[in-house]
């Protein structure tokens, strides 16, 4: 306390505000959380400059890559906290990189609570993944995103299919996989091994311009892995079963 | 500092009532009048009872011997701040300082004697010993009647034996004056008797290395006090303080915040008791009551700082999940009583973080943010993910309640049990390999989905029929083509277990789109079990 008090002396920063975030009490706390989170590993070249504390990151179109995102900006130090993340396959999770011994699930009873459910655990968590359950109301998702921001925690929206209600006005980062193709299953044989995906980023400031990454996501045992060889194929997206008769394992 | 046959005190005997505490059909203690009759310690019940029939008989307690003897220690506390009880009925003080306060060793063990014998209602006989050292003082005080040295006045029970005083004083006693030192074994002192060493100042006069050779540490703990020194350097306890501060509302409290509010001034209160003994709180239990007897209780940990905010705020997190909780936990009334106690003090001062610290491995917040969320959706939707193996997806990971998990407790680096990176994963033959499913739903909670073959019929999968073909899956009436499949693979676990068992073939599906299923056939149906999405 003494730290923030010198500091609010010194530099003039807004004290009050500092005071208010959650639960710092020394310098050190109040350095890692005005850092941007790093985002390490394979999803590096989509968010180079990484993710700003207290920014809303939606993830869109994969539950695989909310996983993947999260375990990167997590690493071993950060807590993070899953709202309404029930069915969320955590052994998927866990061969994403996302560890568990710092990771609590938060299931709120229904759906008029989640906000507050997601308000709790923003004061307190460095990363809060969240996957509204039923329809999201604006309103609620515009005074979360507001919290996150005061709380300098970054909140992670998962998106899932048929759950797009809101569409997240205004937040600072979107990731959409927008393309996928499934490798090692065959016609009777084979088993799902690696998904090759079209991941797009866009956002505010120098993501205005959006970016756009291929990637194994989950790549052969589990874990993103970066497509080390371009691939000429500019559309992977494939339904029909005969380009992957060729790559099928058996 | 002795009391006179304590535990008879601490029963509610007076002197003039004939009573006696009874130890296992032995009497224990006897009040003066039961010793005027004739009854003494040592006795058989019915033995006593011959000599004294009128003799009230209570069985020994000891909690209610320690319990009485509090309200001494609180007493003797505002002359000696410094104590160290021996056992429920004597007590030990350095004299030192408040000796030279109070104008000398008589001035200070008579005041103390009065102090003790106002605050029992002159229920008790009281005797203050002071010496050296603690056995010699604790001697003094026992025996200041039976004995005429001339360094005490009769009456008074109050012996004072001089610095460096202690062994002459000793040297004439018995040797069974030992035993009243529970460290020292009765066959000892019987073996000095038979010996030949009968006065503590013949054991005094031993050689003490011999005496430690020959009767080892008991023997030599033994020389120690007969020879007037101290066994040990004193041992002296924080002194106690009443931790307890409750708060009785006229008309119940309703809202949370309101309850929250009267807690801040309750702590503050608290506080400000513990910080005058230069304590602070690291663990406070927060009591609630209702009118109708019903009751809220939580222990919270209070880290640094000033504890009247922080406790208002877990004082309003705890009744808001309690008052405004579902309908079956919740009390039938306002609050009517709020209760704080310290449970755990340490002193103040001594947890100072450090200013470049490394974020501990479960910050307070997060702990503090846990607890909030247990008391609003209840303990059971707080979990954390821990590690069982399995062959099935949802199984490998089981969530327990973060309430039975010590978050504190965990190493910062991430090599631990509870996620199985630790040690090696056991090998679960029939596992699908990874990827694992991205979506998850327990058994209790999946969706039908139909899975039909090429000829439109719903696929099956035994032992007899060919190699199943799915050709169409639909799921919510969505009907799709496969455009690729792997499996059935069957799995039968637990086949001995009625409750538990498991027989079921899976099958991963690629559907026309993109979309990756894990289907499982249980029962003679279709389930979606997982998506990899």
């Amino acid at each position: 306390m003494e730290a923030m008090q010198a500091i609010r002396a010194t530099d003039g920063l807004d004290g009050h505000k500092l005071m208010s975030m959650a639960g710092l009490t020394s310098a050190a706390e109040l350095e890692a959380a005005n850092a941007d989170l790093d985002v390490a590993g394979p999803l590096h070249p989509l968010l180079p400059e990484g993710v700003a504390p207290g920014s809303t990151v939606v993830v869109g179109g994969s539950v695989a890559l909310a996983l993947a995102l999260v375990a990167s900006l997590a690493g071993v130090e950060r807590w993070v906290a899953g709202v309404g993340c029930g069915p969320v396959g955590l052994v998927a999770g866990r061969e994403l990189g996302l560890g568990w011994d710092r990771l609590v699930l938060v299931e709120p009873p229904d759906r008029e609570s989640w906000p507050t459910a997601v308000a709790a655990t923003l004061d307190a968590f460095d990363i809060v993944m969240m996957r509204p359950l039923g329809r999201a109301r604006e309103r609620d998702i515009r005074r979360l995103m507001t919290r996150a921001r005061e709380r300098a925690t970054v909140l992670v929206g998962v998106e899932t299919a048929g759950h797009c209600g809101a569409g997240w006005p205004g937040a600072d980062v979107r990731l959409r996989v927008t393309g996928r193709h499934w490798e090692g299953l065959g016609e009777g044989h084979g088993y799902l091994r690696r998904r090759r995906v079209v991941v797009e980023a866009s956002g505010r400031g120098r993501l205005a311009q959006g970016r756009r990454l291929e990637l194994w996501l989950p790549g052969t045992g589990g874990a993103v892995e970066s497509i080390t060889s371009p691939v000429a194929t500019t559309s992977p997206v494939s339904s029909d079963g005969t380009g992957m008769e060729e790559r099928a394992v058996s | 500092m002795t009391v006179m046959e304590w535990p008879a005190v601490a029963a509610g005997f007076t002197p003039a009532e004939p009573g006696a505490v009874m130890a296992g059909n032995r009497v224990a203690a006897v009040t003066e009048a039961a010793r005027s009759a004739g009854v003494r310690v040592g006795l058989r019940r019915r033995e006593a009872q011959a000599r004294c029939p009128e003799l009230q008989v209570v069985p020994a307690d000891e909690a209610r011997d320690a319990r009485e003897f509090e309200p001494v220690l609180a007493a003797i506390t505002e002359l000696c701040p410094r104590l160290e009880v021996l056992s429920p009925g004597c007590c030990t003080f350095p004299t030192r300082g408040p000796s030279r306060y109070f104008g000398g060793d008589r001035r200070l063990a008579l005041r103390v004697k009065e102090t003790v014998e106002a605050t029992l209602g002159g229920r008790a006989t009281v005797r203050v010993g002071v010496a050296d050292d603690r056995f010699t003082a604790r001697v003094a005080a026992d025996s200041a009647e039976k004995l005429s040295p001339n360094y005490f006045q009769a009456g008074e029970g109050v012996v004072v034996i001089p610095a460096g005083g202690s062994a002459d004083w000793l040297a004439n006693l018995p040797v069974s004056t030992l035993a009243i030192e529970a460290s020292v074994p009765e066959d000892l002192v019987d073996l000095f008797r038979r010996l030949g060493l009968v006065t503590l100042g013949l054991v005094a006069a031993q050689p003490a290395g011999q005496v430690l050779a020959r009767f080892g540490f008991e023997g030599a703990l033994a020389h120690r006090l007969a020879s007037g020194l101290d066994d040990r350097p004193a041992h002296l306890s924080v002194p106690t303080v009443d931790t307890v501060v409750e708060l009785a509302f006229e008309t119940p409290v309703e809202r949370a915040e309101a309850a929250g509010f009267a807690a801040g001034a309750l702590a503050a209160q608290l506080e400000e008791r513990l910080s005058a003994r230069g304590l602070s709180c690291t663990l406070l239990l927060v009591v609630a009551e209702t009118e109708h007897e019903e009751r809220s209780e939580r222990r919270w940990r209070l880290g640094v700082g000033p504890m009247k905010a922080s406790v208002a705020e877990r004082v309003r997190w705890q009744l808001d999940g309690w008052l405004n909780g579902p309908a079956a936990a919740r009390p039938s009334a306002g609050v009517t009583l709020l209760r704080l106690v310290a449970e755990e003090v340490s002193p103040a001062g001594g947890s100072q973080l450090q200013l470049w610290n490394q974020p501990s491995a479960a910050p307070q917040r997060v702990v503090r943010a846990i607890a909030r969320l247990e008391g609003l959706f209840g303990p059971d939707a707080v979990t954390v993910p821990e590690w069982r193996g399995g062959r099935q997806p949802g199984l490998q990971a089981v969530r327990v309640p973060a309430a039975t998990v010590d978050l504190a407790d965990q190493p910062a680096t991430p090599a631990r049990t509870r996620s199985g990176e630790g040690g090696q994963t056991p090998p679960w033959p029939g596992m699908l390999p990874p990827p694992s499913p991205t979506v998850v739903f327990p058994a209790g909670d999946r969706a039908l989905v139909e899975v039909l073959d090429e000829r439109g019929e719903r696929l099956r999968v035994d032992g007899r029929s060919g190699p199943a073909t799915p050709a169409t899956v639909a799921i919510d009436g969505r009907r799709r083509k496969v455009a690729g499949w792997a499996g059935p693979w069957p799995l039968v676990e637990r086949w001995w277990d009625p409750d538990r068992r498991c027989r079921q073939a899976r099958l991963q599906v690629l559907l026309e789109g993109g979309d990756a299923h894990l289907l499982v056939l249980e029962t003679g149906r279709w389930w979606l079990a997982g998506v990899y999405d």
